[in-house]
């Protein structure tokens, strides 16, 4: 019969190992290598809709069968769905933006996963051991529970930060539309549905994810709290 | 505890070391440490019958309750 905790143990230890190279290999080389640079800040990126788009049109010429046909007075609002815009290009201040808060997921996020990683195969290694219900283990598994809770709002927080601190200025001080005169109504980041997060599944249900560890540890508590129990019972 | 176990008594009177003892009710001499130095939170029915049979005496001459 396969021995599930050790076959656990090993992979959480080579997953932290491979987190722990990334939390130092990447920020250097985006910051160190052109070509990487290039193509991961450079590089036209699209971003979801967070908060309420609007288009404003007033007095843009139009052009109809090739001749002059007055003028659109048009404004719509509350827009959803994905914009794709080249903003590297635009200034340098907007560049290093970019490419600070890359850095930041890139810090934020292996950090996480060198510590969850690292708490999984302790684990792993206490359960190989017999030790299932012990003080370590409800500590260690506390520690997940919060840190999934912990890393999913400063996800959150990141990411409104980034598109108001990002969009607001590109759309406000950079973008202008051809064949158009236009205007960005004011970014409001609370306005529209939270949609933002490091994976496809929103960033939501790790808080659920860290809520329901939470709940487990308090029941190994519990389990503890028993076995200490019948261990005294003769 | 409130519950004390006067097992040293009971073995000094009938002559037992904690060794032959934990032979003959047929539990680890760890745990009959326990029981002497009254650090156990509870006794099965079957450990106090055992006791009693090897001691030779009721129940109430092991157990005593002392208010705290």
């Amino acid at each position: 019969m396969t021995n599930l905790p050790r076959n656990l143990r090993k992979l959480f230890g080579f997953l932290r190992a491979i987190s722990l190279l990334a939390l130092f290999a990447w920020p250097l080389v985006l910051l160190v290598n052109p070509w990487i640079q290039k193509h991961f800040v450079d590089a036209p990126k699209s971003m979801h809709s967070i908060g309420e788009f609007a288009f404003i049109a007033r007095d843009a010429p139009l052009i109809l069968a090739g001749k002059p046909a007055g003028s659109l007075q048009m404004e719509v609002s509350m827009l959803r769905g994905n914009g794709s815009i080249n903003l590297a290009a635009v200034d340098d201040r907007l560049r290093w933006t970019i490419t600070l808060y890359g850095l930041g997921i890139i810090v934020v996020t292996s950090g996480w996963y060198v510590l969850l990683f690292g708490f999984l195969r302790r684990i792993c290694l206490n359960v190989e051991h017999g030790d299932v219900f012990t003080r370590e283990n409800v500590k260690l598994m506390a520690s997940i529970g919060w840190g999934l809770i912990g890393y999913s709002l400063i996800s959150i927080l990141g990411a409104i930060y980034f598109q108001g601190a990002i969009v607001t200025y590109s759309l406000h001080e950079q973008v202008q539309l051809q064949g158009a005169a236009s205007e960005w109504l004011t970014f409001d980041p609370l306005a529209g549905e939270l949609s933002f997060g490091f994976g496809e599944n929103g960033v939501f249900s790790d808080i659920l994810l860290g809520a329901l560890v939470l709940l487990l540890s308090r029941a190994f508590q519990q389990g503890l709290n028993l076995k200490a129990e019948n261990d005294l019972t003769v | 505890m409130p519950i004390r176990l006067n097992l040293d008594r009971m073995m000094e009177q009938r002559g037992f070391t904690l060794t032959e003892l934990a032979k003959r009710v047929d539990i680890t001499l760890a745990n009959l440490s326990i029981l002497k130095t009254n650090k156990a939170k509870a006794v099965r029915f079957s450990t106090l019958e055992a006791l009693c049979r090897e001691l030779r005496c009721q129940p109430g001459d092991l157990l005593e309750y002392e208010k705290d």
